[in-house]
Parts: structure tokens; C-alpha cells; sequence
């Protein structure tokens, strides 16, 4: 059976809900990077919502004000 | 009674410097709102220099203390697994935050500092609010990135707690 990585099987709590915080962090990043990509590619709101699985206007409401990514 | 109301005007003022050198932080370390951490910078800025002086007693630079604070993100992810190159890749190219459109939010553990300077008067603490009083009620939380970055740098809380408190009593 594969081993459960880190933070599931670490027996001090401490560490385990820092790592969480830190996997919280790096999602929101790379949620933002992720559509800013996809408004640069033309995708809509509704599209960018129904992919994250949440609501247009919850998508809106957390990530309005993204910037497309632009390739120089 | 007129002092009083004083003292509460300039507090607010330096309550609203701290907030928006907290977000400013906070936004420059990709996060959308300060937690306690941010706040323990903010207050390394404040022009009073209580908080500097504490770290200097405790010989901790303010850059000492931010990368600490960084690495400290990163290796909480290495140890859930994710590997350094996926950390980098992460942190490259992240889009600026938008700003702000709301009332100002901080984090819970912001929240609960703002909470704790405002019971400080409650307690009896005297003389001007200073950055100091952000050490003292950041310290009282047992867990979180401020306590953890001073460990990261060989730092106890007992001893952080000793140079905090002899500087308050200057303060007072």
C-alpha cells in the first residue's frame, strides 16, 4: 500500500496544520495563476467558475480584479 | 479625561498605520490578508522603534525575520510532499492581487491581535500604543508563523518574552 504522504500521517499536530496553512497559500496561488492564464486564452467567468466547481458570482466575488497573463 | 481621549486619537492613528503596512506586506507576500505575522513586520516599521529595539536585543534583523518567515511557508510544504521545484514554480509569475474593494479584512490571527491591542487598555497598559504592544500580544498566541520563524532562529519564546517585556517597561 502507498504511504500517505505528509501532513496525514505525522504524529505531531503542530507541523501537520502548519502544512496544511501552507498548502491553503500555495492553492491560492496557483489559482490565481491558473485564471489569469485562462482569461488571457478568452475564457469566461462562467467557464473559469464551472472548472474551480464554485458558483460565477463566488468566482467573481474572490478572484475579480485578476489581470489575464500577458507573454512578452 | 481629555488625555484619555488623546491617547485613543493617537492610538487610532497608529492602529491605521499598522493595518495598511500590514496589507501592504501581507499583498507583497501574495497573500490577500494579514495575519499576525504581518503585523509583527508592520510594527518593526513604526517610527516609535520599540519592536526594532526588541529584535536588536534578541540580535534578529527585520530581513532575518522575513526569510525566516518564508522559509519556513516552504518547508511546511516539503513536508506535505511537495517538492522544491513545484514550491519555485508556485511562486513565479503569481498576478498581483487586486486591491481591495471592501471593508479592511485581516486574517483571524490579524484579527485576533487587533482584538488583543484593543484590550491592552483594559489591563491597565499605559502610555502611548507602540510596537512593542504587538510583540506582547503576539506572544501570548502558543502557535502560528511568528512563533515558529523566532524557533527557526534559535529563539525561544521565554527569551522573546523577556526582551519584549523589558522594553515595555521603557514604554510605560
Amino acid at each position: 500500500m502507498t504511504e500517505i504522504p505528509y501532513p496525514s500521517n505525522t504524529d505531531d499536530p503542530e507541523q501537520a496544520l502548519a502544512s496544511v496553512v501552507a498548502l491553503r497559500l500555495m492553492a491560492d496561488r496557483l489559482e490565481r495563476k491558473a485564471v489569469a492564464e485562462a482569461l488571457a486564452q478568452g475564457w469566461s467567468w462562467a467557464r473559469i467558475a464551472q472548472a474551480l466547481g464554485v458558483s460565477k458570482q463566488a468566482a467573481h466575488k474572490r478572484l475579480a480584479g485578476i489581470v489575464p497573463t500577458i507573454d512578452i | 479625561m481629555f488625555g484619555r481621549l488623546k491617547q485613543n486619537f493617537k492610538d487610532m492613528g497608529t492602529i491605521k498605520t499598522l493595518c495598511e503596512a500590514a496589507e501592504r506586506i501581507a499583498n507583497e507576500a501574495q497573500q490577500k490578508v494579514p495575519g499576525a505575522e504581518h503585523f509583527v513586520l508592520a510594527a518593526l516599521e513604526l517610527p516609535d522603534g520599540s519592536a526594532m529595539r526588541v529584535f536588536r536585543k534578541l540580535g534578529i534583523s527585520r530581513e532575518a525575520f522575513a526569510e525566516a518567515l518564508r522559509e519556513q511557508h516552504r518547508a511546511d510544504l516539503r513536508r506535505a510532499g511537495v517538492s522544491e521545484a513545484v514550491i519555485a514554480g508556485s511562486e513565479r509569475g503569481v498576478p498581483p492581487l487586486p486591491r481591495p474593494t471592501t471593508l479592511y479584512n485581516a486574517a483571524p490571527s490579524g484579527e485576533s491581535l487587533l482584538k488583543g491591542l484593543a484590550a491592552l487598555r483594559k489591563r491597565g497598559v499605559s502610555g502611548p500604543l507602540s510596537g512593542v504592544h504587538v510583540l506582547e500580544v503576539v506572544l501570548a498566541m502558543q502557535h502560528g508563523p511568528t512563533i515558529r520563524a523566532f524557533g527557526q532562529l534559535g529563539r525561544d519564546p521565554a527569551s522573546v518574552m523577556a526582551a519584549t517585556e523589558s522594553e515595555m517597561v521603557l514604554a510605560a
